[in-house]
């Protein structure tokens, strides 16, 4: 089992959210957090914002899963045909095992 | 070491704290977040937690719809994630007494646990490595 980790725009977390959940992946926890990736955030003038609100989106999923919903990610996060800086990344972890609290059982 | 990562409801924060508290690993970090599961088809869970909600104030139709969306997973709602770091053999132990805490009778929502492994801890303060860190 794998958890994906995608650092997205906050306006695009709702359409993610919703492809996802059309393509049979619902389940998902989502924590807004701030940071800054390669560009070390945004200049205006003297005045550097690197403290950038994103979204992260937690996923527990199925190994044969993993191409599908990066995928989904990939093609929904992006702005703009070509795509632009501040997008956000994808982190992909290994699972050693996952429990289901209310039935105590082992398995997504 | 594993990191154990587990999304729970926003109520049952002191009951977890308490738990690991109880199995003599206190440190842990939490933050809220928002999230849906598995969406649930079950009529009769659904009918059941319903009820038992309605006993308690009565509703019109659109809060009803509304609540139907949070109990079967449609929305995402508020929860909890606590994460811990724990050593290979007490990984067990702090996951059983999570969900001992954490179980109601309503079925559905109680929550997920998360085990990945991770490769190192260092402490900032003596600069202790692995599992000396935790």
């Amino acid at each position: 089992m794998l958890m994906v980790k995608a650092f997205v725009r906050p306006e695009k977390k709702d359409l993610i959210l919703e492809k996802l959940s059309e393509a049979g992946f619902h389940s998902a926890t989502i924590i807004d957090v701030v940071g800054r990736g390669k560009q070390q955030g945004i200049k205006f003038g003297e005045r550097i914002y690197d403290e950038i609100p994103k979204c992260m989106l937690m996923l527990g999923i199925e190994d044969k899963d993993k191409n599908a919903v990066i995928n989904i990610i990939l093609e929904q996060a992006k702005s703009g045909d070509q795509g632009a800086f501040g997008d956000g990344k994808i982190f992909v972890n290994h699972l050693d095992n996952v429990y289901t609290v209310s039935s105590g059982k082992t398995g997504l | 070491m594993k990191e154990i990562t587990a999304v729970i409801r926003i109520e049952k924060i002191g009951a977890t704290k308490k738990a690991l508290l109880d199995i003599g690993i206190p440190g842990f970090t939490a933050f809220k977040a928002n999230g849906r599961g598995k969406l649930v088809t079950d009529k009769t869970l659904l009918n059941k937690r319903k009820l038992s909600i309605v006993k308690t104030s009565p509703l019109d139709t659109r809060s009803e719809l509304v609540m139907t969306e949070f109990i079967d997973g449609t929305r995402t709602f508020p929860c909890r994630v606590v994460i811990v770091l724990v050593a290979d053999e007490d990984a067990d132990k702090v996951v059983q007494a999570i969900i001992k805490a954490n179980r109601t009778n309503y079925g559905i929502g109680d929550g997920k646990i998360f085990v990945s492994s991770f490769d190192e801890a260092i402490r900032v303060r003596t600069k202790e490595t692995g599992v000396a860190a935790l």
